[in-house]
């Protein structure tokens, strides 16, 4: 097990430096000039151009920028925005003020519907219930979460006045009603890939020799439901689940922006308009490090709920 | 207690009971059971059945004749889209309309069921000793204690032969096939049920595990004075095992008997059919008997007798009306218009295949196939832990012209890979390998013209009809495929039409696709792929065995007739030792990668020198009664280490 | 016994091969499919007005009279630019899917039967690119490097090809091992003949469930990015945007926002069944094996 760990951890460590680089290599060749982006809009004599390429080390060779870069990193040091000059950490620090209660609660509010619809509607299928949570699911899958944020915008901002409109919110209280529509809207996105994914996995579980067998055997069916069903749905859903988590790291970049909040993702987007090269490079290798942690967690889970994959036989 | 004590007596002790349907206090009575899918597809039409307390009763039959379907129903567990009517009593409560809850508390305890694959059967992810006692409670209910949990699962695995206690803590994926089935038993039986079902339990075990298996459930049942219900679809295990025997065929009952009666007398043409489709293990036979065609499906012969498409007797009445199950004479019942008139036809059964054919003399001089100290090593899977699996060790082997030559073996004793390495589908990590004079050892180093000859010089036949033939494609396009490669050319109508016949199908499946054909016709397509080339060797890797019994005949008697037509060589590889008597001339037992025994067929087989062989004859179900050369009947003890 | 006996066995009734006949539903999303397909095509010439024409003293007008859906705050036509609309909305997510099924079908082919270094090396790309989020790609490399709505396909094209590919790569190994492949082999054919002639047949539902999948997912992400305004050029007319341009009128002509937004959400939910149906098709065949 434990050389298991460390050899996803190296590998995942590995893609982090690969994914890093291509960013960078992306940013370096972007077209304009960066030293007009952080001298604004004003006009600049030769030698001011001159002066801010030499403060920023934008003469430097690709890989003496990248390994002043990549130096930066333990430090959590991640450059200053050519914007602003403040630092590219604190800026992503204070949009996730935002964004993390945002995608914390949305991924909450999708593994808690996703599963629970899930488990129900697989438990009776073929039912009306059934068929009614798979067609909500597919609508809700199939719409972009700027049109869900929009339509419950129009329903209970506007109609119904429930929520607020836009903005972030002043005190604790208001700052939680801002978060309610944008919350439901992520969440349901990834309510619906959850669920179909649940939905699927559990039905497929049920049909399944052992739980047969256990039920031949009178265990009671809860027990066959927790300790059977779930425990072999477990992998997949987890997987769906990560999926999901990895899908709200992007869409909460569009969710912030309908319901007009400022969090990371409103500043990547920002960013990406100003082309703050720093910036768009800090966020981009968070997001990189988040995902590639995500993916590792969720290997973790399945050696811990699988003891097959812990002890190397055949998944059969 | 009485039937139980009495049928240890022997198996004619139940004969006396008179009623399959009615009776005083049966422990289950069906009645009139039907099962049906949600579309209106009949799969099990009027099934009547009863088992008294302690009794053992078998209930065979062959794929779709609903038996498996059948207990499900009693158990309450049929597959979604099912759906069972007619009425189902365990000890006079009526289980068909109860609520699921009060079923949950039935199984276990009265009914109890273990199912045929220990592979898929047990919770992966569990240890043994949670999974045998995780349906036990105290008399409140409650879950046991830890101490007591495991004492009972020690108990409960002693029970089944297991004394190592490492198993309890195993997990089901550590453990062999027969050791599975036996914790599955174990997990089974851990609330004393008074009726164990035990659908096909040890069919997809190795034939030496499967009969320790099938002792272990008889002497469990006698032991514990318990009701049993073993589903097979092999009349000889029936025999072996219950005491009263009902045949099952395209969902509904066709005879019903005390194993005795039945081995004997069968009063159904159909279980005739069955018995005379079992080719002796003893004697190798000059006509090998099937029943033509294959099983219906039970809506395409409502309202008449199920059997009269396939039946030598049936009459306008049997095509226009349904027989009943009637009484015919003490404890038998049979489904037959006929019943009556045909017991002379019926008794005859033995008389007409006792004459044994010799072994015709192959061409000694020229050697077709030869492998030398042959060796194959699988590496183990990349990312895995685990050694590397040697499927050959050294394995010699000569195969002449003309000649039929038999391998045996269990799964993992290196047959199948034997047979693949012939055609270049597994690559030997040593030894040498010599086809038609061409040095076959690796294909893919061969040039293309070499690796065309080898082509004509053996082909093969596989085990699964089913994923046999390319599905989009239809029968004359894959026929014709490989007419093309040996003409060069695109194959003739006139020629696909020549090579149907010659496997003995009409001309007009040349525009069917697999799926509309069955199983022993798709098999017969395979076979004719593999001869469109004329290969001087037909490889045939256990071309019977997931047919049915009443099909496996037609397929061998196909492959007999080809090959002195044909005057192949022919290469049988198989894990039942009746079937390889029949068809071959020599053997080459198999076992763990190496070969143990070798030489003329009835040479091995009646005197058995090496003491894998002697285990291997002696586990064919009912070995003792028929092969007087087969010694005693195997010891329980044979082998508790699978 | 001899064989002769034997007569041919009709054709069991439940493997007949029925007609395809889809539910209502599928059918009707399959209508729905094709009516936006046509909109993309004669979109711009069905519209009752010039969908580019502004007229600033009748903005945001309500739905009535000569504007059947209202007006923007620029006082275009609703209707037309949602008619004309259709063209950048689907055209690109079409091309998206096809790049997307073409390829994954072809790299999944020779990964799964070739196997070997082969398929080391497309399955671990692969693995890797299938871990980032392609919305978010698209919108950094849109974003910074300015291509536009090209850019999107072309990323987006490029990002969605690993779950396609993935599956059908896991298609190919379970076709590859069944006993038709191996007898093809054992009777002479080549392994282009064996790819193109045996598997592919076989795997085809699965490409085309790819192909439904890529563009429901392709169509979700290339209208965010329009309506983030990373998309399409500014001005034209394409439902993402025009949901982002007119989501300020919800007061004064919702309908310029619901418009292009029910119409997103119904392509989408449409051609989802549409796959999601043929899936179920291609499973039920399987199991009527």
């Amino acid at each position: 097990m434990a050389i298991y760990l460390l050899k996803r951890i190296l590998a995942s460590l590995l893609v982090v430096l690969v994914v890093s680089f291509l960013i960078f290599l992306c940013l370096y060749f972007t077209p304009g000039s960066p030293e007009q982006a952080i001298l604004g809009p004003t006009a600049a004599t030769p030698q001011t151009l001159a002066a801010v390429r030499k403060t920023y080390g934008l003469d430097d060779p690709l890989l003496v920028q990248y390994w002043n870069f990549l130096r930066g990193i333990p430090t959590l040091n991640l450059g200053r925005s050519y914007q602003s000059g403040q630092s590219v950490l604190e800026g992503i620090g204070s949009g996730a003020a935002v964004t993390l209660p945002l995608a914390v609660g949305g991924f909450f509010v999708a593994t808690t519907l996703g599963i629970c619809g899930g488990v129900a509607a697989a438990k009776r299928r073929g039912h009306l219930s059934d068929r009614l949570m798979g067609a909500a699911a597919i609508v809700a899958a199939s719409t972009p979460a700027y049109a869900t944020g929009v339509l419950l915008l129009v329903v209970f901002g506007v109609d119904l006045r429930w929520f607020p409109v836009s903005g972030n919110g002043s005190d604790v209280p208001s700052r939680i009603s801002h978060l309610v529509l944008p919350v439901i809207t992520l969440g349901l996105v990834g309510a619906a890939t959850v669920m179909r994914r649940t939905r699927i996995t559990v039905a497929a579980a049920l049909e399944r020799d052992d739980v047969a067998f256990a039920r031949a055997r009178g265990l009671p069916r809860r027990e066959v439901l927790f300790r059977y069903v779930l425990r072999h749905a477990a992998v997949l859903i987890l997987t769906s689940a990560g999926v999901v988590l990895i899908y709200m790291v992007a869409a909460t970049a569009v969710v912030e922006s309908v319901f007009g909040l400022s969090g990371t993702g409103t500043y990547l987007v920002s960013a990406i308009n100003s082309k703050d090269i720093p910036a768009v490079q800090g966020v981009a290798v968070v997001i990189t490090f988040l995902v590639v942690a995500i993916n590792l967690v969720t290997d973790i889970l399945y050696a811990l709920i699988d003891p097959r994959i812990q002890r190397g036989a055949s998944a059969r | 207690m009485k039937a139980s004590s009495a049928h240890q007596s022997g198996t004619a002790a139940l004969t006396t009971r008179s009623d399959p349907g009615s009776s005083g206090a049966p422990l289950l009575s069906v009645k009139g059971l039907r099962v049906a899918t949600q579309d209106g597809r009949t799969l099990v039409d009027g099934v009547d059945l009863q088992v008294a307390e302690g009794e053992s009763l078998a209930i065979v039959g062959e794929s779709g004749s609903g038996k498996s379907l059948t207990v499900r129903s009693v158990i309450g567990l049929l597959a979604g889209g099912l759906s069972a009517s007619g009425s189902i009593r365990y000890r006079g409560k009526e289980l068909l309309g109860a609520k699921e809850k009060e079923l949950a508390r039935l199984r276990g305890g009265g009914i109890s069921m273990v199912f045929q694959d220990p592979f898929t059967m047990l919770h992966p992810m569990r240890r043994c000793a949670d999974i045998i006692t995780e349906t036990l409670r105290d008399d409140r209910g409650r879950h046991l204690r830890r101490e007591v949990r495991r004492a009972q699962a020690r108990t409960r695995l002693a029970e089944v032969g297991i004394k190592d206690e490492h198993v309890l803590n195993q997990y089901p994926f550590e453990l062999s096939g027969g050791m599975r089935q036996r914790v599955a038993i174990a997990a089974a039986l851990a609330r004393d049920p008074s009726l164990l079902i035990a659908d096909e339990p040890s069919t997809a075990l190795d034939a030496t595990t499967q009969r320790e298996v099938l002792d272990l459930l008889q002497r469990l049942q006698q032991a514990r004075g318990m009701a049993l219900v073993l589903i097979t679809h092999d009349l000889r295990v029936a025999f072996s095992v219950c005491g009263r025997v009902n045949v099952l065929y395209a969902g509904s009952i066709a005879e019903v008997g005390s194993a005795q009666d039945v081995a004997t007398t069968p009063l159904h043409p159909y279980t005739r059919g069955l018995l005379r489709s079992e080719p002796p293990l003893d004697r190798k036979v000059t006509d090998l008997v099937g029943i033509p065609g294959s099983v219906p499906s039970p809506d395409s012969v409502a309202g008449r007798c199920p059997f009269s498409t396939r039946c030598t007797w049936a009459t306008d009445r049997c095509r226009s009306r349904r027989p009943e199950l009637k009484a015919a004479g003490s404890g038998r019942w049979v489904a037959c218009h006929h019943h009556g008139d045909l017991g002379s036809h019926l008794a005859d059964m033995p008389a007409d295949i006792e004459e044994s054919v010799p072994a015709p003399s192959p061409d000694a001089t020229a050697v077709l196939l030869k492998a030398t100290d042959l060796h194959v090593t699988y590496d183990a899977p990349r990312g895995r832990k685990g050694r590397a699996v040697h499927a050959l060790k050294g394995v010699d082997l000569s195969i002449c012209a003309g000649e039929s030559v038999g391998i045996v073996g269990e799964s993992g004793s290196g047959k199948t890979t034997l047979g693949r390495s012939i055609v270049g589908l597994v690559h030997p990590t040593g030894g040498s390998l010599t086809l038609g004079g061409i040095d076959a050892t690796s294909y893919t180093r061969l040039p293309r013209t070499q690796r065309a000859e080898l082509r004509r010089a053996a082909q093969i036949v596989f085990q699964d009809p089913y994923s046999s033939l390319n599905p989009v494609r239809t029968i004359g396009a894959t026929l014709g495929e490989a007419l093309g490669v040996r003409l060069g050319r695109k194959a003739r109508p006139h020629e696909i039409e020549a090579l149907l016949e010659r496997v003995r199908l009409p001309a007009s499946y040349c525009q069917r696709r697999p799926a509309m054909l069955s199983g022993g016709e798709r098999q017969r397509v395979a076979i004719g792929r593999a001869i469109a080339l004329e290969p001087q060797l037909l490889i045939c890797d256990e071309p019977v065995s997931a047919l049915d019994v009443s099909v496996q005949a037609q397929i061998l008697t196909l492959l007999r007739e080809i090959r002195s037509e044909l005057g192949l060589a022919l290469l049988f590889i198989t894990h039942d030792l009746a079937v390889v008597r029949q068809i071959t001339d020599r053997i080459y037992v198999m076992y763990r990668g190496e070969v143990v025994e070798s030489g003329p067929t009835a040479d091995v087989l009646g005197h058995t020198r090496h003491a894998y062989t002697q285990r291997l004859v002696r586990s064919v179900p009912g070995a003792a009664t028929t092969t007087p050369s087969g010694g005693t009947r195997p010891s329980r003890e044979a082998g508790e280490q699978d | 016994m001899t064989m002769e006996a034997i007569p041919a066995a009709p054709a069991r009734s439940h493997h007949k091969r029925r007609p395809w006949r889809p539910d209502p539903l599928t059918a009707l999303s399959a209508v729905i499919v094709c009516a936006v397909l046509a909109l993309t095509v004669w979109g711009s010439a069905l519209a009752p007005q010039p969908p580019m024409r502004q007229d600033l003293f009748g903005a945001a007008l309500p739905p009535g009279g000569e504007h059947l859906l209202g007006t923007d705050q620029l006082g275009r036509d609703i209707l037309s630019r949602t008619l004309a609309g259709a063209r950048t909305a689907v055209l690109g997510p079409l091309i998206i899917a096809l790049v997307t099924a073409v390829f994954s079908t072809c790299l999944g082919l020779l990964a799964g039967y070739i196997g070997g270094i082969t398929d080391s090396v497309v399955s671990r790309l692969a693995d890797v690119v299938y871990s980032v989020p392609p919305l978010l790609v698209a919108i950094v490399a849109v974003g910074v490097l300015g291509g536009g709505y090209t850019l999107g396909i072309v990323v987006l094209s490029i990002l969605n090809i690993p779950a396609g590919l993935r599956s059908i790569r896991a298609a190919v190994l379970e076709q590859k091992a069944l006993p038709y492949i191996e007898s093809a082999w054992v009777i002479g054919k080549s392994g282009t003949h064996i790819m193109w002639v045996h598997i592919l047949p076989n795997i085809r539902p699965i490409a085309l469930t790819t192909f439904f999948l890529a563009f429901t997912y392709a169509f979700v992400d290339l209208s965010t990015l329009s309506f983030l305004g990373l998309g399409v050029a500014p001005g034209t007319s394409d439902w993402g945007r025009m949901v982002a341009e007119s989501r300020v009128l919800v007061f004064q002509n919702p309908w310029a926002a619901l418009a292009p937004l029910l119409l997103i959400v119904v392509t989408a939910v449409c051609a989802n069944l549409l796959g999601e149906s043929l899936e179920g098709a291609a499973a039920e065949k399987g199991k009527a094996r």
